[in-house]
């Protein structure tokens, strides 16, 4: 049977009412990304400056980071392979340097870190425990550091303007964010550059790009997807241990905090060419903005499960002569050595040559 | 037309049978719980129901996050995936057409009865599991995610209600998917199937990382998203784009559905 013109027209009508709001649905977030957003007239020294002092800028927000760094799994490496290698969701209070709140949610659980002027508590909704410690500072890297704000007031606070050059302005949080890409001028750095993106009043980072050399994706990102630059409520960042949660004191948590029970040892002021920082407590970090050295010595069953870990991985690469073990993550490298009667890692955002000669030097320096 | 269409559904044998095996899951997880003492380790599971047995109250969340991934979704398929085929395929469209009745209304009906059914399974599963949870495990404050203190009767009862709506909600994308297949063929099992096959579509791409800019336009993304009524303040934004998520596809399928159905030749 043909059907008559009218009632073909008719469906055609109602059809490309269908197909017209489709494709409007579908190019509208395409089109919004594209708009083109108004650089911040903002000199990029004063830009830095800004970031440089944001540390106590209070804000609230909700927050995303994307890693490719594949970090060996490791029980005492475990926060570490997450954040590096995967997907973090995290939502911030922060009033001030000793007072903020930062949640880890998944879809069914909850990390929240209660940060204190006396210490930390840890919550842990999946394991109803939480956890009080008085070192919160000692320890590897957790999801508080690598908000964008954190971690891109930290990378670029070493930075000089003859370091840095601008980029184009992005529409991020709902802010206008003046861009600068810092390019490490190390010889032994394995980071090509980094990007951030920065709200140009309060100058806190609201993006963050870190690019590995050679690399088609950022090897790590982080990014606000909802800001508020305005100071959260008091008791926001309080906890209360909940009624029937397990209880605990521990500080020592990680690998980094035993190392630093059983000492460092004679740390040299510079290792493959970097010199060692002055972060308090000395700790055995060397380096500049994005480049750095972690040397840490393996104390305790953790640090030598570590060890094992590392020697086990797939790609590592082992070296007879000095007996150590080397593995490139990305922009990552790791490298376990023997120094003197004990086990060291060394890890960092240089290349394992570069590592292999800061294992050599220590070695020297401890003979 | 909709009374007619929601009288019909409520007095269909179906829908209560299907309900009822939508409450038996929870309601063996929790009698083998009971009896066993046995909990899933902290951190796996459907969401809550490593903490039931230190609280019943939590159950109702744990029973909407077991039916939630896939007995929800299928039996809210069935259901809306027959609501035109059905028809179709025991030769009754032809004349319901032939009455006085236009095929948009005869569309949106069929719509709030899958919508109240859809929300009628979703409340008798949660309060099910609130008398069985409450009895077998015992009562007590309710919890949040966040830790800290416990949420007080009008919290717990505000933020449970809100979770049983917003699970509900969630099914809508799916009950819309199955209706506009349903508009397209003359079988029920055909459209039902069609719509799982979008769901599972969306369920793989979701663990993907390749897929990671396609996320917020799945239908499944923000399902869970329940769970962040339960965190201290709650956590509105996944809420409120699942929400969102959920008119864009019931509003774009719906007017496929409408474009398909007041346009095509019904034979059967």
């Amino acid at each position: 049977m043909i059907r008559p013109y009218r009632w073909l027209m008719f469906a055609v009508g109602r059809w490309s009412v269908v197909m017209g709001v489709l494709a409007t649905l579908i190019a509208l977030p395409a089109v919004i990304s594209r708009l083109p957003v108004a650089d911040p007239d903002v000199p990029m020294q004063a830009l830095l400056a800004k970031v440089q002092a944001s540390q106590r800028v209070p804000y609230s927000g909700f927050a995303e980071s994307l890693g490719t760094v594949a970090v060996p799994t490791s029980r005492s490496f475990a926060s570490l392979t997450d954040l590096f290698g995967g997907h973090t969701r995290m939502r911030v209070w922060r009033r001030g340097p000793t007072d903020w709140r930062v949640d880890t949610v998944d879809p069914v659980g909850e990390h929240g870190t209660y940060r204190d002027a006396a210490g930390a508590w840890l919550w842990d909704f999946a394991d109803h425990r939480a956890t009080r410690t008085t070192q919160p500072d000692i320890t590897l890297p957790v999801a508080a550091d690598l908000l964008p704000a954190e971690l891109g007031r930290r990378l670029l606070s070493e930075a000089t303007p003859a370091e840095l050059h601008r980029l184009p302005a992005r529409r991020i949080a709902g802010r206008t964010a003046a861009g600068l890409r810092l390019h490490p001028t190390d010889a032994d750095a394995t980071i090509d550059r980094v990007d951030t993106w920065i709200d140009p009043r309060s100058g806190l980072p609201l993006r963050v790009e870190i690019w590995a050399k050679k690399a088609s994706q950022p090897a790590f990102q982080s990014t606000f997807l909802d800001l508020r630059v305005a100071l959260p409520p008091a008791g926001i960042t309080r906890f209360e241990p909940p009624v029937g949660a397990t209880l605990s004191n521990d500080n020592v948590r990680d690998v980094g905090q035993v190392a630093l029970q059983y000492g460092f040892g004679g740390l040299p002021e510079r290792l493959a060419g970097l010199p060692l920082r002055d972060d308090a407590p000395r700790f055995g970090s060397y380096g500049h903005g994005p480049t750095l050295i972690a040397a840490v010595p393996l104390a305790g069953e953790g640090g030598f499960r570590l060890a094992h870990r590392i020697e086990d991985a797939p790609g590592v690469v082992v070296d007879k002569q000095d007996g150590s073990s080397a593995l490139a993550a990305g922009p990552l490298s790791l490298l376990v050595a023997p120094v003197s009667d004990g086990i060291w890692l060394f890890t960092g955002t240089v290349t394992v040559a570069a590592l292999r000669r800061a294992a050599a030097e220590l070695r020297a320096a401890h003979r | 037309m909709i009374m007619v269409e929601l009288r019909k559904m409520l007095r269909r044998r179906r829908t209560w049978v299907t309900i009822a095996l939508l409450d038996a899951l929870p309601t063996l997880v929790a009698v083998l719980l009971a009896t066993t003492n046995l909990g899933p380790q902290p951190g796996t599971g459907p969401a809550f129901l490593s903490a039931v047995l230190s609280n019943g109250n939590l159950f109702p969340a744990a029973a909407l996050a077991i039916v939630l991934p896939l007995f929800l979704p299928v039996a809210v398929a069935v259901v809306a995936g027959d609501a035109v085929a059905g028809e179709a395929q025991a030769g009754t469209l032809r004349y319901l057409l032939i009455r006085p009745v236009g095929r948009t209304r005869l569309l949106v009906a069929k719509l709030v009865s899958v919508v109240a059914f859809t929300l009628i399974a979703v409340v008798v599963v949660a309060v099910t599991a609130y008398f069985v949870g409450t009895h077998l495990f015992g009562s007590a404050p309710l919890p949040t995610v966040s830790g800290g203190p416990t949420l007080s009767p009008a919290q717990a009862t505000l933020r449970t209600g809100l979770a049983i709506l917003y699970v509900g909600l969630s099914m809508l994308g799916v009950a819309a998917v199955a209706l506009l297949l349903s508009t397209f063929v003359d079988s029920p099992l055909a459209a039902t199937l069609g719509a799982l096959a979008v769901l599972i579509a969306s369920t793989v791409l979701l663990t993907l990382d390749a897929a990671h800019a396609l996320n917020p336009y799945l239908p499944t993304r923000y399902w869970l998203a329940f769970v962040d009524l339960f965190r201290q303040p709650i956590l509105w934004r996944d809420l409120v784009r699942g929400v969102a998520l959920q008119v864009v596809y019931v509003g774009v399928l719906l007017l496929a559905a409408w474009a398909n159905f007041t346009t095509k030749d019904v034979t059967s």
